[in-house]
């Protein structure tokens, strides 16, 4: 059979052609590489015409252990480049191959398990199965907000450069503009105008505990604004102890299902009353429950309380902002600060059995 | 032990890793992650828990195990994959006490890697039929351990802007955990610990009735909690929220005061895989001859310079035990000083990434040995416990609504949402869009479409996961994970238009399934 037959026949068919000859790896394959692979075996070489290629490529691009991944050092390059980020509203397109090495570049070299040889090649990495590219838009015209942490939100848009082209022309000023809300007030809080290429864009809060919503859209000739596009609603996570010291106990049993709990106080529940809330209010009040409830406890002593604070916020507190993840990362830093030369040595010096 | 016990420890392991099988490829250096795990955590950790059952030592140990790992675990393939490298690395080990017959503290270590291997691969295939969730879930129906889930495929929940998602990741997951299982799941790690206020709405649905939250999520909970992380709150809806004590996660891994780093405890860098000869190694790397880690490593950390000395077991053992000694020792004060202020006996909830224990810190399995029978044997003044058996205990605690959080840097969504990885939320959030639609658009499919709406789930489901994002943050193995993200996502918005269109390419379809067969039961009604 010659090139030019298989190249006429359909992908499905070429798969099934290849799968009685028993080749591997095809159901990656897009349909050239098909034909070719297919020849191949015909004249005697069964060699998957890709699959080495890409393996090398694959594997040298992604030469690292799994505890480089789950354990990683952060690198002061990568750290001072997340500050920055943080600091000022970043315009990040999407997030390019240059932006990622640039930010992560030391790192991704320590966790090298070997010396890279072999040149990336990112069309043979990401083109299997010619499942092709993502869209840059999809035109939802959709306003994502986010509350990233307590000072911090983060909004994309949806809207193809048509569109976002389209609402240039329309403004009065050419300006399409990103306005964030705190809940309750008619002024915004922040008013940005939208860089031609920006994607998305992270806008500081004042407040945390605070709920904000933004909208997207331009001054009209006539001088109203005219909204494009709202947000939901987020709410930026609180960053210190609640002033609120109310103290509601409940006794819920964690052997009786929600359902059936449910049931025993469903006739009770007061509007927009939840499980716990009303068990704690009927307990309170002598409800009987089909289980041992706890005495109500009392309230605390200004001593008491003062103590309990003070290991609280003194033992806890100062070290609340360290993540689990990070408490790794430092681990990690000291254990390479005195093993990482070896590492690397292995690398470098030619290997020599003992 | 005499009379009540001052307080009470939980020690909670998250074992987790992404859903990493690639059947189209001979091997695949990824799948690694899994192997070295299951030889040198997995394994290890059930090692454990047969001795303690052995010497009739009571114990209480809390694991998440997450959908993708226990579908991994259940793999046949991976499974097969996993025998074959274990076989070869005895194979390695048999050639090493060839090698190093003349040098004794080699040899010996040899000796020691083969033995370790070996037992291994009896563990795997004739102690447990190769189903090491099975080995788990033994330990669960004995009362000892108490084994958790966790989001379907670690999707970072409070990004998803659509309800529906979330949705679907906790009951797909309690779905899987059934079938894992054989009962429901009581408690859930949430995905990189991120809570915002709603999630326990389906928490509830699912029928699970506690989270773990980062120290602050219970710390800055409205109302202020009375007892701070050492007590658990319920939130509203009446599931219970624990917060992550910091000092015992400190003591075991803060720069100061942690126990990993010690000098005597083997190094994690220097493996044969780079020191041999490249000749004498090659069969035992990669196939492309890229040089990775075998897993032998004959060098203890020794001190901060590259000059290693040979590894000694027996010091390493030695010093574990010691570190478990002062591990108990400091919870003992800890708790005694809470008892005392508190005038309640305070929980300590201390989680770990369970794979930090045996692969990152080899000894790290022996110690968890030693610190659970020097607390049986050696104190009186708290109890290891389950956060479920905690609240069957004490059932009555305080209601207050838990504040949004995760356990990544800085304490929320930074690691997940900064400008390595933003562009990916624009992409998955208009996945869910479709896979909603999608949803309900086709409540009674024919068998085809039917096929494809669950492939089309298990992409987006896929897509979801966290480590994606994480990976592309930290800067390691990052075209790995942009390439998954970008392949689920295509693969999912193929599929949609297919369904769209009326026109699904069977041949293709069946080799996604192929590739990405996690959740064969998958439901994607949850969607609608």
């Amino acid at each position: 059979m010659k090139k030019i037959d298989l190249k006429a026949m359909t992908k499905s068919k070429l798969l099934k052609l290849a799968q009685r000859l028993g080749l591997r790896g095809i159901s990656t394959m897009n349909k050239p590489e098909l034909v070719e692979t297919i020849r191949r075996a015909k004249q005697g070489r069964a060699v998957p015409l890709r699959k080495q290629v890409v393996i090398a490529v694959q594997k040298v691009a992604s030469a690292v252990k799994r505890r480089a991944m789950r354990k990683p050092t952060k690198a002061p390059a990568v750290a001072k480049k997340t500050k920055t980020a943080g600091k000022a509203p970043v315009i990040s397109k999407k997030a390019t191959a240059v932006v990622v090495a640039a930010a992560t570049g030391q790192v991704a070299h320590k966790f090298d398990v070997a010396p890279v040889k072999v040149k990336q090649s990112p069309q043979q990495i990401f083109q299997e199965e010619n499942l092709g590219e993502l869209p840059d838009t999809y035109g939802t015209d959709r306003l994502f907000l986010a509350a990233r942490d307590p000072h911090w939100l983060f909004a994309y848009w949806d809207f193809s450069h048509q569109q976002m082209a389209d609402f240039r022309r329309q403004a009065s000023d050419g300006r399409v503009v990103l306005r964030v809300f705190e809940k309750n007030h008619d002024t915004p809080v922040a008013e940005l105008t939208l860089a031609h290429d920006a994607r998305n864009w992270y806008i500081p809060a004042n407040k945390a505990a605070t709920t904000y919503s933004a909208e997207l859209g331009f001054w009209r000739h006539d001088g109203a604004f005219n909204v494009i596009s709202r947000s939901h609603e987020t709410t930026t996570p609180p960053d210190t102890l609640s002033a609120d010291t109310t103290i509601q106990f409940a006794t819920i049993p964690v052997d009786v299902n929600f359902e059936e709990l449910l049931e025993i106080v469903r006739r009770y529940l007061k509007d927009g009353e939840q499980l716990a809330e009303a068990m704690h209010r009927l307990q309170a009040t002598g409800f009987q429950f089909p289980f041992h409830v706890a005495v109500e406890l009392g309230p605390w002593s200004p001593e008491q309380a003062a103590q309990v604070e003070h290991i609280l916020s003194g033992d806890v507190l100062q070290r609340v902002q360290v993540g689990s993840v990070e408490l790794t990362e430092w681990l990690r830093r000291r254990l390479d600060g005195e093993t990482s030369s070896g590492m690397f040595s292995s690398h470098h010096t030619p290997p020599a059995t003992k | 032990m005499t009379g009540q016990p001052k307080g009470y420890v939980a020690l909670v392991l998250h074992a987790h890793l992404p859903f990493v099988r690639h059947p189209e490829y001979e091997d695949f250096l990824e799948e690694d992650w899994l192997y070295e795990a299951i030889t040198e955590t997995y394994i290890p950790l059930i090692k454990v828990m047969e001795g303690l059952v052995h010497d009739n030592v009571d114990f209480r140990l809390t694991m998440s195990m997450t959908p993708p790992l226990c579908s991994m675990l259940l793999d046949p393939l991976l499974q097969e994959r996993y025998v074959r490298h274990l076989t070869k690395l005895i194979d390695l080990a048999e050639k090493e006490i060839e090698r190093t017959k003349r040098d004794k503290p080699f040899h010996d270590l040899a000796w020691f890697y083969h033995n370790r291997f070996h037992e291994a691969r009896t563990t795997f295939c004739d102690g447990y039929g190769r189903n090491l969730v099975g080995a788990f879930r033994k330990f669960q129906e004995l009362g000892k351990l108490e084994i958790i889930t966790c989001g379907a495929t670690h999707g970072f929940l409070p990004l998803m802007e659509h309800p529906e998602c979330i949705r679907a990741q906790i009951l797909t997951a309690r779905d899987h955990y059934r079938q894992c299982f054989g009962c429901d799941p009581k408690g859930i790690w949430l995905p990189e610990c991120a809570y915002a206020p709603g999630i326990e709405n389906y928490l509830a649905e699912a029928g699970i009735r506690w989270f773990i939250t980062d120290t602050h999520g219970v710390m800055f909970a409205h109302p202020r909690p009375r007892y701070g992380i050492y007590a658990p709150i319920y939130a509203p809806n009446g599931v219970a929220a624990f917060g992550r004590d910091v000092e015992s996660s400190k003591q075991v891994w803060s720069a100061e005061e942690g126990y990993p780093g010690d000098v005597d405890y083997r190094d994690f860098y220097r493996d044969i895989g780079f020191d041999l000869d490249f000749d004498y190694i090659k069969p035992f790397i990669h196939p492309d001859g890229i040089r990775c880690f075998t897993g032998i490593k004959y060098h203890r950390i020794t001190g901060k310079s590259q000059y290693k000395e040979y590894y000694v077991r027996q010091w390493a053992m030695e010093k574990a035990a010691s570190h478990a000694g002062n591990f108990m020792f400091n919870r003992v004060k800890q708790v005694e000083h809470l008892y005392g202020a508190l005038q309640r006996a305070p929980l300590i909830l201390a989680p770990y990434d369970a794979e930090l224990y045996g692969h990152w810190w080899f000894e790290g399995p022996e110690f968890i040995n030693f610190f659970i029978r020097k607390t049986e044997f050696d104190q009186q003044t708290y109890k290891l416990t389950t956060p479920t058996e905690y609240l069957r205990n004490f059932p009555t605690q305080q209601v207050a609504q838990p504040a949004a959080s995760s356990w990544g840097h800085k304490g929320h969504w930074e690691v997940w949402l900064e400008s390595s990885n933003a562009w990916i939320y624009q992409h998955l959030h208009v996945a869910a869009d479709r896979m909603i639609e999608l949803a309900r658009q086709y409540p009674n499919p024919d068998g085809l479409t039917e096929r494809a709406l669950k492939q089309a789930a298990r992409e987006l489901l896929l897509a979801q996961s966290s480590d994606w994002a994480f990976i592309m943050k930290t800067g390691t193995t990052v075209q790995y994970a942009v390439k998954r993200t970008k392949d689920h996502l295509l693969r999912f918005n193929r599929i949609y238009d297919q369904i769209k269109a009326g026109k699904i390419d069977e041949p293709w379809l069946a080799s996604v399934e192929w590739r990405d067969n996690i959740f064969p039961a998958v439901n994607y009604h949850y969607y609608a």
